[in-house]
């Protein structure tokens, strides 16, 4: 436990942050995956608004 | 930097530069060692973008004061009234952390980023947050991480997210914390559910449990790229988004409506107050103390350039703020809502006790409205006489309007049943007595159909 008090909290979390956005990065690619096949049956059925949701 | 300038007591921490005071206004001070970032900042377009946004403070640069170690000294245009998060509602912050976002979002376009990210660097102005500090960017090296990240996640996103899931109002906790919420409390305190939150439970839950482990090497930068730091803002801002602070329920945010039946009591108030405000004329600063949803506050800002109004109660600040904010008539952004005890003030803070003031010393107000407040501050806070007069001889320089409020009035009456103590007693005599020691009187009128009484006090 001592050895918190030494990590800098101006350092802004970057180990926590690189592993973060890492994890973000694939969500969003899912996301953006998942819209497009959205995209694909909603103009397949006709419907308007699909594809527009990210 | 002059002999008589004085450097403000909360601008120690950058080596960008600092903030100072001098003949009662406020000028910036940019080092050499800054020189590169303010460059940038000034030259890509990102200041005018930000500017033309209504995002960030514009400012001047100014000839004085200048020697070979400074670089550029700049005035930016003045806040009137200073005032910090832990006295701010649930949307004020909410607001400023969505317009945090909004900067760096906008500056990581411009090839920069912010290096703070503190709810400290932004004040309210016509009713809207306002970024004040223009030394906060930082030109973007795109393999390094958000520097500022962790401490948005701790000033602006714990707090925010234990209101949410808890449906409490949270910021005073930033009085304690002035830090911000450590992630690994509010990460035990949220619930179960938060951790189904992808956003919440990376920038919360996952955090926590990376940030204690002492192993890590701060200063690492591995690889990271501009399009990695856009999703970790697009996440903050989509879970930020999400979170609301219902404002109904609340005890005092529905006593307009009980009063309801009371059209013609409030009426009269309006009235006798109308009548008061005009005879007194325009004023700077004004405060509405214990403003409820701030009826009165409306009233007030005809008036006065600056409208402070108070309450205990969150919600009706919330409230307040709310329709402030989305006010079409001009005079009403002089509104500045914020959360407040009467009976506990916001005290001084920080290095030495005076980074951050204290309410008082933000003061005195040239008016002071109290209206059916003295039965709290009597009876519920049992609060003697004689301290709420040296009270609001503190707080008022000039006027205060007071509703008297009996001991035999039903409200006090409700207050007084609640209390097992017993409170010290009090009449219309021994309050005009006790007040005359700092204050003489001016006017004193009766509102028809109830035992209230509406004085107007001006200082001695």
């Amino acid at each position: 436990m001592m050895q918190l008090i030494y990590i800098d909290p101006g350092s802004g979390s970057y180990l926590a942050q690189v592993i973060i956005a890492s994890i973000l990065g694939v969500v969003f690619y899912f996301r953006n995956i998942l819209a497009m096949v959205r995209g694909f049956f909603g103009k397949l059925f006709g419907r308007k608004d699909a594809g527009t949701k990210p | 930097m002059s002999g008589s300038a004085q450097r403000h007591p909360a601008s120690y921490r950058d080596p960008a530069g600092f903030v100072f005071e001098q003949q009662g206004e406020v000028y910036r001070q940019v080092n050499s060692s800054y020189q590169p970032h303010y460059e940038h900042l000034m030259r890509s377009g990102l200041y005018q973008r930000l500017i033309d946004e209504k995002l960030l403070i514009p400012h001047q640069e100014i000839k004085e004061f200048l020697n070979s170690d400074i670089y550029r000294v700049i005035k930016p245009e003045r806040i009137p009234f200073i005032s910090y998060p832990y006295e701010w509602c649930y949307n004020q912050l909410r607001e400023a952390a969505l317009m945090t976002l909004q900067i760096q979002r906008i500056s990581l376009e411009y090839g920069m980023t912010l290096k703070d990210a503190s709810p400290y660097n932004i004040q309210f102005r016509s009713g809207r947050p306002i970024f004040i500090d223009t030394l906060s960017w930082e030109i973007l090296d795109e393999n390094v991480p958000w520097i500022a990240y962790r401490q948005f996640c701790e000033m602006f996103l714990a707090p925010l997210a234990l209101g949410h899931y808890s449906k409490q109002y949270v910021n005073q906790a930033l009085l304690a914390w002035p830090d911000g919420i450590p992630l690994s409390n509010c990460s035990k305190q949220l619930p179960l559910k938060s951790r189904f939150n992808i956003d919440l439970a990376l920038h919360i839950h996952l955090h926590a449990k990376l940030s204690s482990r002492s192993n890590q090497k701060p200063h690492s930068p591995s690889n990271y790229s501009a399009e990695k730091s856009k999703q970790v803002v697009r996440s903050l801002q989509r879970s930020i988004e999400k979170f609301k602070l219902p404002i109904r329920n609340s005890h005092w945010s529905t006593y307009y409506d009980e009063v309801t039946l009371r059209d013609q009591y409030l009426a009269d108030k309006q009235r006798i107050i109308g009548e008061w405000l005009k005879q007194i004329g325009p004023m700077e600063k004004a405060l509405d103390a214990g403003c409820n949803t701030g009826q009165f506050s409306l009233s007030l800002a005809e008036y006065s350039k600056q409208v402070i109004a108070i309450d205990s109660d969150e919600r009706s600040i919330d409230t307040l703020y709310q329709h402030v904010r989305d006010s079409n008539i001009v005079r009403e952004s002089n509104i500045l809502p914020l959360t407040q005890d009467l009976s506990n003030m916001s005290p001084a803070s920080g290095l030495l006790g005076t980074e951050r003031s204290s309410f008082i010393d933000r003061g005195p107000f040239d008016l002071v409205l109290s209206l059916a407040l003295i039965h709290h501050l009597l009876i519920g806070r049992q609060v003697p006489l004689n301290n709420c007069v040296s009270l609001f001889a503190k707080i008022s320089k000039r006027h205060l309007i007071l509703e008297f409020v009996p001991m035999q009035d039903p409200w006090a009456q409700m207050l007084l049943s609640a209390k097992s103590q017993k409170s010290h007693p009090y009449n219309q005599e021994q309050l005009e007595e006790a007040f005359q020691e700092q204050f003489k009187t001016i006017d004193a009128r009766p509102i028809p159909e109830t035992e209230r009484i509406l004085f107007l006090f001006e200082r001695r």
